[in-house]
């Protein structure tokens, strides 16, 4: 091999469930992502498997995520969604035989396929899909890093020791729960790096980091590789740098395979376009329009209004992404070539992407993703290879301090820290002060109702911190659920320090809260009382 | 709708009338202080009635249950914590976000200045120094109103530098009076580092070892931002939280 790949898909959705409600509209992102992402790729694994196709996939599964997942409540509403897309595709079959045969031919497509997502997820996954991405990685072809608790913008939380150790602590916990062993390595949420988070990382025995390229461009020495093989910090924790070129080719909003005319069109649904009567059970209940995931447009052209969208081919669709694929493997196989022959050792090709861009946004990606695993095989350049597997093999590395950055737009802070969301900042600091003072102030008591009371306190705490709510306030999208959210967080987070401080504790209302925000079980909050740097 | 019949039954078991006010005012409902308990039921009642199915944006969501509303009603942020804190954060390269707050004796202060006197902040790059309050490489100051806001964006000359900000006030004879000091902010850097020195290090052996770099392998190609008239903006240089958000001028 000259050089190796590490392909990373990096999942996460915030904690989005809603016990109150029997459906609640946000709660859609989780089923949506199960069903054209997280499903479709444990099908491919077993596809590839079934094959004898060997592959290496690194995976971080975020603790958010890994709770909702195995949520027997998500599981059973992600069921009734299910069962109601079947039986709406059903409706689509007869409707659409007066229709277009184009629009015929993919409604069939979607009753077929929806109703074999829902057979997979009942009888082969037994509904806990934690549970086979864990398997896979029990049998190597998965490696799975965790993510910090709550994806908290930790370059935000810097001042905040406690707070950040928090964050990475009670994510390497989450991920002990549920896939019974320490994860070597950690995706920081949104890339999120500031000078001295990796002695955190030291401190928690993480091995490895990622982050994006600027953070080798712009370190403290220059890399000799530049992105193309991992360093290691001073404080002996290893980082991997992002390909701006694999980046580009997946993600650009130009010339990346995505917006291909002849992929699906994301934004014409059929809960857009049928009559409201007809679509009303199967949207949201208070009349609100969404998408259900029946879609029978392609692109067509980019700026085209959307009513003048073509109709969709499933087949050619198809055809394009094994195209993309080879073209893909072929740009990579000239990546490496190129690479190698420059540096005189294996160039290491990072390629980290939102595991929801494939299925999801790209309806295609997962075929994609698919075809480029079995089209390696037939070459002996470039290898998929899992960061541990790296690290394990590796001598002498580079050692540099990263440089402060993120992989969001412009590559700092600012999406998550700009005139839109800074009012979040004074009060989710406040909150990490009043946290820490709690547990101090309890430290040594030993009741059960005060142990509720700071549980639910951290948990508050965490889920304002969801660099998600700050994300959406800047992208204009869902702003006030994420703005109400905050909000509610620092809201019951405040009422029960009012109540601590008080010493009476309403534990009707404190029940509630645990019911509605009941994230991390066995959260320890003992994590807020370490608050000096590290040494 | 299965809350507003367990509203109805509970209308029915003949509750007492501040349990009839308080749950009607967390429901939203309108109430005269005059009203008989007759009254206050058939305000709840027919406030259910119109309260079928609307179209509600998400925020509120389907069927507003009303547990949530009983122990919660909707209250705005705290508008001071009351405490002394100046906090700096960097944004990117070249700006920095400030924010404080006041204990109430430092607000009677800055209220009460003596004619002529105006609420100052200052911002010292403290690049590998310790502040000792005079020794700051350049020291930068602006005048700021801290009745209306409580939070300034900072735009500063250098990156990959540390910045340590004082909020305070001048008196009218120039003398410069801190009151809050804030914690030290590191801008992140925006181009290669200078230095020529490559570091090593041994796995196996751990050991580290150090000499002159021979020039780097292979060169970035650095971005670069770029706008022309009526593209949108890119949020997210990959990833991050897309949903219901490309459309608004992101990857696709």
């Amino acid at each position: 091999m000259k050089g190796y790949m590490i392909l990373f898909l990096h999942a996460h959705l915030p904690y989005i469930k809603h016990p109150e409600y029997d459906e609640f509209l946000e709660e859609r992102w989780l089923f949506e992502a199960m069903m054209e992402t997280y499903i479709p790729l444990i099908m491919m694994f077993r596809k590839l498997e079934k094959d004898d196709v060997s592959f290496r996939i690194t995976m971080s599964i975020t603790p958010p995520l890994m709770e909702m997942l195995s949520s027997e409540d998500m599981q059973k509403k992600f069921e009734r969604h299910m069962e109601k897309l079947v039986e709406l595709a059903e409706k689509e079959v007869k409707r659409t035989e007066s229709e277009h045969p184009k629009k015929n031919k993919m409604a069939r497509y979607y009753f077929e396929y929806f109703k074999e997502i829902l057979r997979v997820f009942r009888e082969d996954l037994k509904g806990d899909l934690l549970r086979s991405f864990g398997e896979y990685q029990e049998k190597g072809y998965v490696e799975l890093v965790t993510c910090n608790a709550t994806h908290g913008f930790l370059p935000l939380m810097e001042i905040y020791p406690q707070a950040v150790r928090a964050q990475i602590e009670i994510g390497i916990k989450t991920y002990e729960k549920y896939f019974d062993r320490r994860p070597r390595g950690i995706w920081l949420a949104e890339c999120g790096y500031f000078l001295g988070l990796e002695k955190y990382l030291a401190e928690a025995g993480i091995e490895y980091f990622f982050v994006d390229s600027h953070a080798f461009w712009y370190a403290d020495d220059q890399p000799r590789y530049g992105v193309y093989r991992p360093i290691i910090t001073p404080s002996e924790v290893l980082a991997f740098a992002r390909d701006p070129e694999s980046s580009e080719q997946v993600w650009s909003a130009t010339v990346g395979y995505p917006g291909d005319h002849r992929y699906r069109e994301f934004y014409r649904d059929i809960g857009f376009d049928r009559e409201y009567d007809y679509i009303k059970p199967y949207i949201d209940p208070s009349g609100v329009r969404v998408n259900t995931g029946i879609k029978y447009h392609k692109i067509t052209s980019k700026d085209l209004d959307l009513s003048k969208k073509e109709l969709y081919d499933i087949d050619e669709a198809k055809m394009v992404a094994r195209e993309h694929a080879r073209d893909f493997l072929y740009k990579k196989v000239k990546q490496v070539e190129r690479l190698s022959s420059l540096m005189g050792v294996e160039p290491i090709i990072v390629a980290p992407f939102d595991a929801e861009l494939f299925g999801h946004w790209w309806y295609e990606g997962v075929i994609f993703l698919e075809e480029f695993i079995r089209l390696l095989k037939g070459q002996n350049t470039i290898k998929l290879v899992t960061p541990s597997e790296i690290i394990d093999k590796l001598d002498v590395v580079q050692m540099v301090t990263p440089a402060a950055s993120s992989w969001g737009a412009n590559g700092y802070y600012e999406v998550w820290l700009n005139g839109k969301n800074d009012w979040i900042y004074p009060h989710v600091h406040e909150m990490v002060e009043k946290m820490t003072e709690m547990v101090k102030k309890f430290e040594n008591m030993e009741d059960p109702l005060i142990d509720r009371a700071l549980k639910q306190m951290a948990r508050e705490l965490l889920l304002a911190q969801s660099s998600d709510w700050a994300f959406i306030i800047t992208t204009g999208t869902s702003v006030d659920y994420a703005v109400n959210r905050v909000k509610k967080h620092i809201m019951r987070f405040l009422d029960i320090y009012d109540q601590l401080s008080k010493g009476r504790i309403d534990e009707e209302r404190l029940s509630y809260y645990e019911w509605v925000d009941g994230i991390f079980d066995d959260i320890d909050y003992r994590v807020y009382l370490k608050v000096g740097e590290v040494s | 709708m299965k809350r507003k019949e367990e509203i109805l039954a509970w209308l029915d078991t003949n509750p007492r009338i501040q349990d009839l006010k308080k749950f009607a005012k967390q429901l939203g409902v309108r109430l005269r202080k005059s009203m008989k308990k007759r009254e206050v039921i058939r305000a709840i009642k027919d406030f259910l009635k119109k309260e079928t199915i609307e179209t509600r944006s998400s925020a509120t969501s389907p069927g507003v249950k009303v547990e949530e509303k009983r122990v919660e009603e909707v209250k705005e942020l705290p508008k001071t914590y009351d405490k002394d804190k100046l906090v700096l954060l960097p944004v990117n390269p070249n700006w920095l976000f400030i924010y404080w707050d006041m204990s109430p004796e430092t607000r009677k202060i800055v209220e009460n200045l003596e004619p002529g006197s105006s609420v100052v902040l200052r911002v010292h790059d403290v690049t590998y120094i310790i502040f000792d309050g005079r020794n700051a490489h350049r020291t930068f100051e602006a005048h700021i109103d801290v009745r209306y806001t409580s939070n300034y964006y900072i735009n500063v000359p250098m990156p990959n530098a540390d910045y340590l900000a004082e909020l305070g006030y001048k008196t009218p004879y120039g003398e410069f009076v801190p009151l809050m000091r804030s914690n030290v902010a590191r801008t992140p850097s925006n181009s290669p580092s200078p230095s020529n020195r490559e570091r090593w290090y041994d796995l196996r052996k751990r050991r580290r070892s150090v000499f002159p770099s021979k020039g780097v392998v292979i060169k970035p190609v650095e971005r670069v931002r770029v706008s022309s008239p009526g593209k949108g903006v890119e949020y997210s240089g990959g990833g991050a939280f897309l949903w219901e958000s490309i459309r608004s001028g992101g990857i696709l």
